[in-house]
């Protein structure tokens, strides 16, 4: 795009945006006319949940990327762009107040967590770690989990499903007057008790927001974790993690391996659409239009690449 | 002398009720300026009254010979940034959402749509300052000078932070093209 076609586009993009016109002359000549306490409406301010038991990072906020994988669908569309976060998401086991907690938390509930430490330039972050439930009947994970996926129907020798986590959506997820209300809570504790973190068990609703399936065999495991997912942007360390776009069938897939030896394949599939949400300053209201992806991603320690890649062969077809 | 600055001084000189016509001529610009920061057209209403309440409150600081609108503008500019610090977190804060359906538009094309849609969030990601800068320069038509005298800045820099803000748009406008596509257009 040359330099003038952009300022032209981008004095476009100004413009298609159809304000109204408002008056508030007599607002302002009543305010000034008499002095004193003045009404305005309150400001409000935002919190968002970082999922980070059961969902990777995806705002905007950790962009600024350099380093990028793209995962391309049948249609050649982008169904997932792997990108290097600048900022690091908390690690739990910094706080083992944190683990202890949710080690001690029954299954289908919450834990709302905040820690001071825990921040980006002008935000303050709450995190919610719901507890998955384990079921041992797939028939009632299918039905419980309200979406549909696939099962891997191919298995690595020996290997046996075992059973199938769910993990269920915080009460308020979307309801901002949730948030904030559990932030200053938990922000008031940590300023009387003089502590870096606060934290508090939450309710979860009967929405499935991943399902982790486990599959076992003698001592060695694999698990396959679905979910759908808004948008194409996941975010995590690239420095420590080997990338290889492999092709199945035409299908690409994403294998990542880190230092450690975690393995994991990634399946991605267009499933719908999903309006996103912004806050106003006041309130949440609705955004742009993105798709979510039905994403299986394949996980062990104890399996090499190819049995990996062998599961998700077996989604793919 | 002109008639904002005759309106001004007589303002200063205790006719409350003459500030009326400064709220009048500029407050559709200043509202769509604090729009576009703020993202919310509820909330730069607000903002937009604050700011002639907080320049009726300064008008004595106002230097005769200067440009009215830049000095308010500097007012906003102050305002929009400091309502933006006090949310305890942005990640981005799109453009001010069109209350008209673009995509309703028969005479629309489709092309536009995915141009303006990517502009957008590329414009949405820049900081206060980059979108004040583009803002001021190629919507409101300003120059460089009037632009620095907004931020305190100096005309080269300003000019630099101009080029620097559209070489960023571009840049998230390369990330993003064909994305858009297919977020606006998938079907299952």
């Amino acid at each position: 795009m040359k330099n003038l076609q952009l300022t032209d586009e981008i004095k476009m993009a100004f413009d298609s945006v159809n304000l109204p016109e408002i008056d508030v002359t007599d607002a302002v000549m009543d305010s000034i006319r008499k002095p004193g306490p003045r009404y305005f409406r309150k400001k409000t301010t935002i919190v968002y949940a970082v999922l980070a038991a059961v969902i990777l990072v995806t705002t905007t906020a950790f962009a600024a990327a350099a380093k990028m994988w793209v995962l391309k669908g049948n249609n050649d569309n982008i169904v997932l762009r792997l990108r290097e976060f600048d900022v690091k998401p908390f690690d739990t086991s910094k706080d083992p107040e944190l683990e202890k907690w949710y080690e001690s938390l029954e299954p289908g509930k919450a834990l709302v967590y905040y820690n001071a430490n825990l921040k980006k330039p002008n935000s303050v972050i709450l995190s919610i770690y719901p507890k998955p439930v384990v079921y041992t009947d797939l028939d009632l994970i299918r039905e419980k989990s309200g979406f549909n996926f696939k099962v891997p129907p191919i298995l690595p020798e020996g290997f046996e499903f075992l059973e199938g986590e769910l993990v269920f959506e915080p009460v308020g997820i979307k309801e901002y007057g949730t948030y904030t209300e559990l932030l200053d809570s938990l922000i008031e504790e940590t300023e009387k008790t003089g502590r870096e973190s606060a934290m508090l068990e939450w309710e979860t609703t009967s929405k499935v927001l991943g399902v982790n399936l486990v599959y076992r065999n003698n001592d060695k495991e694999f698990k396959v974790c679905i979910g759908v997912w808004p948008g194409e942007d996941v975010y995590t360390d690239l420095d420590n993690l080997n990338v290889e776009v492999i092709k199945i069938n035409d299908r690409e897939v994403l294998y990542t391996e880190d230092d450690e030896g975690d393995r994991e394949v990634t399946v991605r599939e267009l499933y719908g659409k999903k309006t996103t949400r912004f806050y106003n300053g006041r309130k949440f209201e609705d955004g742009m239009a993105v798709s979510t992806y039905l994403q299986y991603k394949i996980i062990s320690r104890d399996l090499p690449k190819e049995d990996l890649l062998l599961v998700a062969q077996g989604i793919i077809e | 002398m002109d008639s904002v600055e005759k309106v001004v001084k007589e303002v200063k000189q205790g006719s409350v009720e003459e500030y009326r016509h400064i709220v009048q001529k500029f407050q559709n610009q200043i509202f769509r300026y604090c729009c576009h920061m703020l993202g919310s057209v509820e909330e730069a209403e607000d903002a937009a009254q604050e700011v002639f309440i907080k320049a009726y409150r300064k008008i004595n600081g106002y230097k005769p010979g200067t440009s009215f609108s830049s000095w308010l503008y500097r007012i906003a500019y102050n305002h929009c940034v400091d309502l933006l610090r006090k949310r305890k977190f942005i990640s981005y804060i799109p453009l001010c959402e069109s209350a008209v359906n673009d995509s309703c538009n028969p005479i629309y094309s489709v092309e536009n749509y995915e141009m303006a849609q990517i502009l957008r969030k590329a414009l949405s990601a820049l900081s206060p300052e980059d979108r004040t800068v583009l803002m001021l320069r190629i919507l409101e038509e300003k120059s460089y000078e009037e632009i620095a005298d907004i931020l305190g800045k100096r005309p080269a820099a300003i000019r630099k932070k101009y080029e620097r803000a559209k070489k960023k748009v571009k840049q998230k406008i390369d990330e993003m093209k064909g994305v858009v596509v297919n977020e606006e257009f998938a079907v299952n």
